[in-house]
């Protein structure tokens, strides 16, 4: 029956890594949206994930690991992956190298060419924040040109812009937008 | 207790009420952590400080793992506290005698090992420690927490057994839970002690710790109900030279791949992940509102409004079937829609409401749009409307409705002459009430306290987001729920900076900001104006439909700032301790400005100036704000 239904409505599915270095975000902003979600996953043993279905879309979002030797275990995810959400913590501005580098080392895997780019600015309620503009330069993004990105800023603890930037990967993504 | 010992006691006590802090902090805003860690013990290291990041982040992620049954008892935590454990470790207490303690014994900090197998033992018999506490004792980044992860898994016996077998018996004991780079740490500690039981299975800790990885990955996706899963060869192929740059055998994956699939890992038996931060945070929040009390800069009202926050989105969301005792009950610590914390509350009385529009200014639908009287609190940025001034009614963690007066406007509604004394109420959705009070003062005195409440503790918009395509639609700014942490006179500067860049930004559409003799806000400098328009400096065709759309809001937002702006302006003038009498919406010096947008008709606004209220409640906030 539910899949009939999603037949029917056309729900599709967005396969996105969420990635960031330690402390930008990433876990408030599963919660947040998972808040709002009417899919509720049993807990399981193992590492984050939480899938969200967001305007006929469901988005499966992992929260992928730290360590660099580790990394490579989601390979498999990375296939056939629509979207990367990078989280920054836009006060941070001693880490925004590191993000940097992290970020261009992502995306300069074979299997994450097809994926559009979402950087959620985050902790933009904090007074020092970083605004889009100076993160896009910090990130060097506009080095990135074959490749569809968007910075949102955000603040995920009241959940603002967590949505906007949902609704971003929806229509931009050529394989899991309506 | 041995010198060495209790110094990592202290430290350790140190750590936890860092932790209670940070935690109940993370809750509602990531801007005031620092702030409370200034307040709190000063000799506090480096090394800890910067632990406190790892902590929130550790001590939130129960919420997310989620919680099953018996949750229940995550209110327990806030009774154990006073309980101190004999040897005072790494229990929270905040008890003041083993703060000061701390503060002023406290020697260098040491990784000490034998504390650490101490605390281990007492981690791994679960003494003083609920099972869904120990996770995050493990996988701290810091020397101590790390020798405590290394004695912890050392006190296993994994000799023999399979890599799943002993991962299975290392996760019978505790809840594996936090952010997946807090998980990788504890499973570093497996890894190496399993390797110290089987020195011959892997070639080194790193090649093990992978392998575990993956089970734990695998685990997740062979269970979890994430979607596709994961075949044998894909689990074989996504493991290629990982193995140290070599295969695994392709045996060993394969019986392990078997094993997860047809047993699952699971949490410890009857025993889910308890939502102890919740709990904590509660406790946290209430111990932080009196902290913050005492530092001007922070918004009085924080506690209760972020959780007030989290309790509206916890209430009205599906969280019910979720018991998440933080976010359901309501007990009175900050819970609970805001109506029960601390917090400002700027006025409450019965009014008459009617919706006219919805959120994105679409007109109500029919039957929803009859007058209704409730019983309005207006708390922070929260007003909540109740079906009586009962004591039970008011208590109620759910009012009938709750709306968020950030960014919101409000201004009498002349044109409206089938009822008398309504005013009018835009909240930053679009959306649009008419409020009837008992009397024209009442009206009046409403208008000013939500303005005042906005003008205080809305917080800035959020910039306009960049991109790889430009985006020529025009898209509303986002504007934040949560409230700002800036003192008033700083609010100030903001709106005035806000009403720069509007101007600014109405003038390259072309339109008119309607004033310029009337000019208030000569100290915007330009630089600095955070503008929504300078982050978009791709000039796109616009429609004429769309460029109006953005012109009337723009609009709204002019009159709206300069609202904030003068009300402030007026408080901060008269600074006394009532400055409600000095400030209406619409002075008179700029009569027509507010009317124009809040009402067409509004050029006959029957009384500017509000007679003085006369609430004592007044007075409270104020209080707060001496600080201009």
């Amino acid at each position: 029956m539910g899949k009939l239904m999603s037949k029917i409505f056309r729900n599709k599915e967005m396969r996105i890594l969420m990635l960031g270095l330690d402390a930008a975000g990433k876990t408030t902003i599963l919660y947040k949206l998972k808040l709002h979600s009417a899919v509720t996953t049993i807990p399981t043993v193992g590492f984050n994930v939480e899938t969200v279905t967001y305007k006929n879309v469901k988005f499966n979002v992992w929260d992928v690991g730290g360590q660099e030797k580790i990394r490579p275990l989601w390979r498999h995810y990375y296939t056939g992956t629509h979207g990367l959400i990078f989280v920054i913590d836009s006060s941070d501005r001693d880490r925004i190298d590191e993000a940097r580098l992290e970020l261009h080392k992502i995306l300069e895997d074979r299997e994450m060419r097809g994926a559009i780019v979402l950087i959620i600015a985050n902790k933009q309620d904090l007074p020092d924040a970083m605004r889009p503009n100076e993160i896009q330069d910090r990130l060097s993004l506009s080095h990135l040109t074959d490749r569809v990105w968007y910075v949102q800023p955000a603040c995920a603890t009241s959940g603002e812009g967590l949505y906007e930037g949902l609704t971003w990967l929806t229509s931009n993504s050529r394989t899991g937008g309506r | 207790m041995t010198q060495a010992e209790q110094s990592s006691a202290n430290a350790a006590t140190i750590e936890e009420l860092l932790n209670a802090d940070g935690n109940g902090l993370a809750f509602m805003d990531e801007a005031s952590k620092p702030d409370i860690i200034v307040t709190g013990p000063d000799p506090v290291d480096n090394e800890e400080s910067e632990d406190e990041d790892q902590l929130v982040s550790v001590s939130r992620q129960p919420s997310i793992v989620d919680c099953n049954g018996g949750s229940g008892s995550g209110n327990e935590l806030e009774p154990e506290d006073p309980r101190t454990p004999p040897d005072g470790q790494e229990d929270s207490s905040s008890d003041s005698e083993s703060l000061a303690e701390s503060i002023y014994h406290q020697p260098p900090k040491a990784a000490d090992r034998e504390a650490a197998r101490r605390l281990a033992k007492r981690l791994f018999l679960l003494e003083g420690f609920r099972h869904t506490d120990v996770a995050k004792h493990l996988s701290r980044k810091n020397d101590f927490n790390t020798l405590v992860g290394e004695e912890y898994a050392a006190l296993f016996d994994f000799s023999d057994d399979t890599l799943d077998t002993a991962l299975r018996k290392f996760l019978s004991r505790f809840c594996l839970q936090g952010e997946t780079a807090d998980q990788e740490r504890v499973l570093l500690h497996f890894a190496k002690s399993y390797l110290r039981c089987n020195p011959d299975s892997y070639p080194t800790a790193d090649s093990c710790h992978t392998l575990a990885c993956a089970l734990l990955l695998l685990n997740k996706d062979l269970h979890g109900a994430i979607g596709q899963r994961m075949t044998s060869q894909q689990f074989i192929d996504n493991l290629a030279n990982l193995n140290e740059g070599q295969n695994y055998p392709r045996e060993v994956l394969k019986s392990l791949y078997q094993a997860i699939k047809s047993q699952p890992i699971l949490q410890p038996a009857g025993l889910g992940p308890i939502d102890s931060a919740d709990a904590a945070a509660g406790s946290a929040a209430a111990a932080a509102a009196a902290t913050v009390k005492s530092t001007t800069c922070a918004p009085p009202g924080q506690p209760g409004v972020s959780d007030g926050q989290s309790g509206s989105a916890g209430a009205a969301g599906d969280t019910a079937g979720l018991s998440n005792p933080g976010l359901a009950t309501g007990d009175g610590n900050g819970g609970g829609g805001g109506s029960n914390g601390p917090g400002i509350e700027f006025r409450k009385g019965f009014l008459v409401r009617k919706h006219i529009l919805d959120s994105g200014g679409r007109r109500t639908r029919k039957g929803r749009r009859s007058w209704r009287r409730v019983y309005c609190v207006l708390k922070d940025l929260s007003l909540a409307m109740h079906k009586d001034d009962s004591v039970a009614a008011v208590a109620a963690a759910s009012p009938d409705a709750e709306l968020r007066v950030h960014h919101s406007l409000a201004g009498p509604a002349p044109e409206y002459t089938k009822r008398r004394h309504v005013w009018r109420l835009r909240l930053a959705s679009g959306a649009e009430l008419l409020l009837q009070a008992a009397s024209q003062a009442d009206a009046d005195a409403w208008v000013e306290a939500v303005n005042r409440a906005a003008a205080w503790l809305s917080a800035q918009a959020l910039p306009a987001p960049v991109g790889s395509q430009p985006a020529c639609a025009f898209a509303r700014p986002l504007l934040p729920s949560g409230p700002s942490n800036l003192p008033i006179a700083e609010q100030l500067v903001r709106f005035r900076e806000q009403v720069a860049s509007v101007k600014s930004e109405l003038q390259s559409l072309g339109a008119s900001s309607g004033d310029a003799p009337s000019d208030t806000s000569p100290a915007a400098q330009p630089t600095a104006t955070p503008a929504t328009a300078a982050a978009s400096p791709v000039v796109c065709p616009v429609g004429g439909a769309e460029r109006q759309r953005h012109v009337a809001f723009l609009q709204h937002e002019l009159v709206r700032y300069r609202a904030y702006m003068q009300l402030l302006e007026a408080e901060i003038a008269s600074a006394a301790p009532t400055p409600a009498v000095a400030s209406t919406v619409a002075p008179a010096s700029q009569p027509g400005e507010l009317a124009d947008a809040i009402s067409a008709a509004a050029t006959s606004n029957p009384s500017p100036t509000a007679p003085a209220p006369t609430d004592s409640e007044k007075n409270g906030p104020v209080e707060l704000y001496e600080i201009v």
